[in-house]
């Protein structure tokens, strides 16, 4: 699977019923459906909200393919340099009131996802996913 | 996402159905925050039939829990299940509300 979209988040619903149909037609389990739509969620929120410095309209481009029991995922936008994976962990023990949400996003990619990885390629943000399937 | 409520005896129960990611959780949240308008005592976010949820929708239920908690309310949380209890247990949320997987029990622990 690979689907194009614009830096808009209205665009998101779009790349996620692409997903819902390479789910299902790659078979995947409920559980590996639900982890790859919750890390594009997660990551095309974080570049669409925070990614672009300008106005301007960008291409994001999502990738999915499923071979020998390995679902990856590559997202790679034309953003600001960002490696999402250099960020701190949200501290899990501070109180109600200091609880803010941020960095809550990549921390879930990370624990729901095998591997992630950052590289930045022609002017481009590249991460990278695995998941082992079942 | 469709979010509903129901009065089980001084309890508002918000039922909170579907996905709560980046499309819903603003619209969310503004409902939510709503029904919360006249201070309830008793809140139970009742997340039975919600089957999804992002960092966005973890925000929805934290806007509501510490909202609750400054106006000396209690709130609970009841019914998570599959990929929502996981996200919940991840962020630490287990130890930051007080989650109870049944409503019976989510009920009986109101004082």
């Amino acid at each position: 699977m690979r689907v194009e979209l614009n830096n808009e988040l209205g665009e998101m619903a779009n790349v996620m019923t692409a997903l819902a149909e390479f789910s299902s037609g790659a078979g995947l389990e409920m559980e590996a459906a639900q982890a790859a739509e919750l890390v594009l969620d997660e990551l095309l929120n974080n570049i669409i909200t925070h990614g672009y410095l300008d106005a301007d309209q960008h291409k994001i481009v999502v990738e999915l393919c499923v071979s020998k029991n390995v679902l990856q995922i590559i997202v790679s936008d034309d953003g600001i340099p960002f490696n999402p994976f250099e960020q701190e962990d949200p501290d899990l023990e501070s109180s109600l009131n200091e609880r803010e949400g941020g960095g809550m996003g990549v921390f879930l990619v990370k624990k729901f996802m095998d591997e992630c990885s950052y590289q930045r390629l022609e002017q481009r943000n590249i991460v990278t996913l695995v998941k082992f399937l079942a | 996402m469709n979010i509903r409520t129901r009065n089980i005896e001084a309890i508002l129960a918000i039922d909170i159905t579907g996905k709560l990611d980046t499309q819903t959780s603003a619209s969310a949240s503004e409902e939510v925050m709503k029904l919360l308008d006249l201070n309830p005592a008793k809140v139970l976010l009742s997340l039975a039939s919600l089957e999804f949820i992002t960092s966005m929708g973890l925000l929805v239920i934290l806007r509501a829990a510490k909202h609750v908690r400054a106006y000396g309310g209690n709130l609970k949380v009841s019914g998570a299940r599959g990929v929502v209890k996981q996200v919940l247990e991840i962020s630490g949320f287990d130890s930051l509300l007080d989650l109870y997987d049944d409503e019976e029990q989510a009920v009986r622990f109101f004082q």
